[in-house]
């Protein structure tokens, strides 16, 4: 895994020098968007640099924590966080989690109108959450122990600095590429910029966090907050489980379940349909009979069968018509062959001007998520650091000498004393580092002096 | 700095017409969480308005990407098999070479266009992607609540979000132009050629430019006498003329 994400992150670079090498060489005008160098600087300084071993040890310290289902977390994202205990649990502990004064049924029951799958969905978007972390937390694990402690701002100020290199303009071919070509230079300001005010919103986060956590008045928002969070996980969380095809994911079991198709998935449904004696013979029903997929009703063959027929019926009426006009010209084909050359050439451009702007598009979404991966860490290690008796706090307190504070919640976590001498290890070195976060974090709370020589 | 709002109208508008109605409805948004009471933390009806209406917008937009997604997988399998098909020596030899490179232009077209609606829709999915973030930093600026992060991580499961499939399609159709363009002109040599092409099209065009003033200025005047030339009537005028704006070449 960890070779996996470091070989990609070579590739990325990789790919964004070359593009930008590419861009230079062919003469094509460049702009670099002005906005962008101030960015890897903000990076710096409020990006957390976050020495390998903090984000290791948290992570080791997240996985061997169940959470205890009476404990009052407040934020989501650290219940979200803990809920990655398997099968049909996540999505009914949260709510025990954090609606520690309410009752759970009532929030599960509030839920359900947001599905529109049965109650078997809900378990599935369960498993898909659960799975979102699955596939997360390795990668958080993995990834600095193999890189150098300097990894986060670097990649990305190379990658932000060369991610606006776009073709601007090409006076050439005017198809709505090259104004996607513009635009994406603005899209990666737009999101540089959104994620620069970003980090500073979040590292403001201690001092607001802190004051809703007060009272009781808090809670039932708090609470709600959560139930809308849940609301929207399951909701949003139900299509992706419903639309995997065809593997056998529970859910789905509605015909309105929006089925995604992939190459393999119609590769089957195409040799089912000509088995059956092509498109226009095949029958929705038998082909859905051949076809034995899991999950697949005869409405989504019906429609695909529909978009297939539509497919295949077009181009013979285009191959037509171009056979008509080569006739036409058929008396003088050195100038059409001429013609085409300069065609093709203009064809080869554009695609060209296509290419880079698939280029960057896919080392925006790289950032996307990475930059989404490092905002929940850093979220989960403000919130750690301001929540006064967590769990973590309990135990480093039993652990180590260390000047967190105690809190009425220490007692109310018995299971944290029976862990195993690896959690209380990791627990004790995060604790060391904690004490400096939290000096960083203090120090960030002051807007205007953030300064990267913490790092 | 452009306004974001501004910025993702004029993105829309710039974008293929029949995908006008498919982006995530920003300004409508907007109004809502300026509806909002402003109360912090917020209230647990209007939060669940919200996220409501959120779902809403990425349910449209994830409707409206698989649904493109399904069009593209179907095209590409068909695309393949027209090149297999123009490929095909036999075929090749069947067919007059007009008509065969002619085929082949249209493929080559097919090909260039379908890559780039395919990239225009990973396009489309990153703008709405940005888009939701942002509605989701201003609804927590306006209510105090942390709603971005936890939903921003389940947009990120989206359908639309997920654009492995696309962006495979995208990559085999670059490798189906290596098959049905000719080598791209490298070095010295093929420059060279690639230059004489080029002057013997201006030549060529020239020409047709020339032969067309020509026959305008032939055409026949008031003034016409015994000593003025006779009018010039190309018989392929038409055809001609169908060459005087500058090569087509296919603009928005």
């Amino acid at each position: 895994m960890s070779a996996r994400l470091v070989g990609e992150w070579n590739l990325l670079s990789q790919m964004e020098r070359l593009s930008t090498n590419q861009l230079y060489k062919s003469g094509v005008p460049v702009t670099i968007p002005t906005s962008l160098p101030s960015i890897p600087a903000s990076l710096d300084e409020s990006f957390p640099r976050l020495p390998d071993a903090q984000i290791v040890l948290m992570e080791r310290e997240l996985r061997s924590t169940p959470l205890p289902p009476h404990q009052t977390t407040i934020a989501p994202i650290r219940g979200q966080f803990h809920s990655n205990t398997g099968s049909v649990g996540p999505l009914c502990s949260p709510p025990s989690v954090r609606f520690s004064s309410l009752s759970n049924p009532d929030q599960y029951s509030n839920h359900n109108p947001y599905n529109s799958q049965a109650p078997s969905t809900a378990t599935s978007s369960t498993l898909n959450y659960g799975s979102q972390y699955g596939g997360f937390e390795p990668s958080i694990t993995d990834f600095p122990r193999d890189v150098e402690p300097t990894w986060c701002p670097d990649p990305v100020e190379s990658i932000l600095g060369y991610s606006g290199d776009v073709p601007a303009g090409n006076n050439v071919t005017g198809t709505t590429s090259i104004g996607a070509s513009d635009d994406l230079t603005k899209q990666t300001e737009w999101w540089t910029e959104f994620m620069n005010e970003d980090w500073k919103d979040m590292v403001d986060i201690p001092t607001t966090t802190e004051t809703q956590q007060v009272g009781q008045p808090v809670q039932p928002s708090i609470s709600v907050h959560q139930s809308a969070t849940q609301q929207t996980v399951s909701s949003q969380s139900v299509e992706p489980l419903a639309v995997v095809a065809p593997s056998p994911t529970t859910g789905s079991n509605t015909a309105k379940a929006r089925m995604r198709w992939t190459p393999e998935l119609h590769e089957r449904f195409v040799d089912a349909v000509n088995q059956l004696g092509g498109s226009e013979k095949a029958t929705p029903k038998g082909v859905l009979k051949l076809m034995k997929a899991d999950n697949l009703t005869i409405y989504h063959v019906k429609s695909h069968l529909q978009k297939y027929r539509t497919a295949r019926y077009r181009p013979e009426l285009s191959e037509g018509s171009s056979e008509k006009k080569v006739a036409s010209k058929e008396d003088i084909p050195s100038i059409d062959l001429k013609g085409s050359f300069d065609l093709t050439e203009a064809l080869r451009l554009q695609l060209e001007l296509q290419k880079r702007l698939h280029e960057q598009l896919e080392i925006q979404r790289s950032l996307q998520l990475r930059i989404e991966e490092q905002g929940k860490c850093l979220q989960m290690m403000l919130e750690q650091r301001c929540i006064p008796g967590t769990e973590k706090v309990q135990n480093a307190k039993t652990t180590s000498d260390s000047e967190i504070p105690e809190s009425s919640t220490v007692k109310d976590v018995p299971e944290n004393s029976q862990n195993g001498p690896t959690k209380q290890t990791g627990l004790v070195v995060f604790v060391l580092s904690w004490e400096q976060m939290n000096a960083i974090v203090n120090f960030f709370a002051k807007p205007g002096q953030v300064s990267s020589s913490i790092w | 700095m452009v306004q974001f709002g501004k910025w993702l109208r004029r993105q829309i508008e710039q974008s293929l017409p029949e995908w006008q109605d498919q982006f995530l409805r920003y300004k409508e948004l907007k109004r809502c969480v300026k509806a909002l009471s402003g109360v912090c933390p917020p209230l647990p009806a209007e939060e669940a308005e919200f996220v409501a209406e959120v779902d809403a917008e990425t349910e449209k937009i994830n409707s409206f990407f698989l649904d493109q997604e399904e069009e593209f997988i179907i095209r590409h399998r068909e695309l393949q098999n027209d090149i297999k098909r123009a490929l095909d020596p036999r075929a090749a030899g069947a067919v007059a070479p007009a008509q065969h490179e002619a085929e082949v232009a249209a493929i080559r077209r097919e090909i260039v266009n379908f890559h780039g609606v395919m990239v225009l829709l990973l396009n489309y999915s990153s703008i709405n992607y940005i888009g939701l973030a942002k509605i989701l930093k201003k609804y927590d600026k306006r209510t105090g609540a942390m709603l971005r992060l936890p939903v921003m991580e389940t947009v990120l499961q989206q359908p639309f979000f997920k654009t492995e499939t696309v962006s495979q399609l995208v990559r085999e159709c670059e490798a189906m132009m290596e098959a049905v363009f000719p080598e791209a002109p490298e070095g010295q040599a093929a420059a060279a050629a690639l230059a004489v092409a080029e002057a013997e099209q201006s030549i060529f065009r020239s020409t047709v430019a020339a032969l067309l003033t020509m026959q305008d200025v032939r055409k026949g005047s008031s003034t016409r006498g015994s000593h003025s030339l006779p009018p010039l009537n190309l018989p392929d005028s038409d055809w001609l003329r169908s060459f005087e704006p500058p090569f087509p070449i296919p603009t928005r």
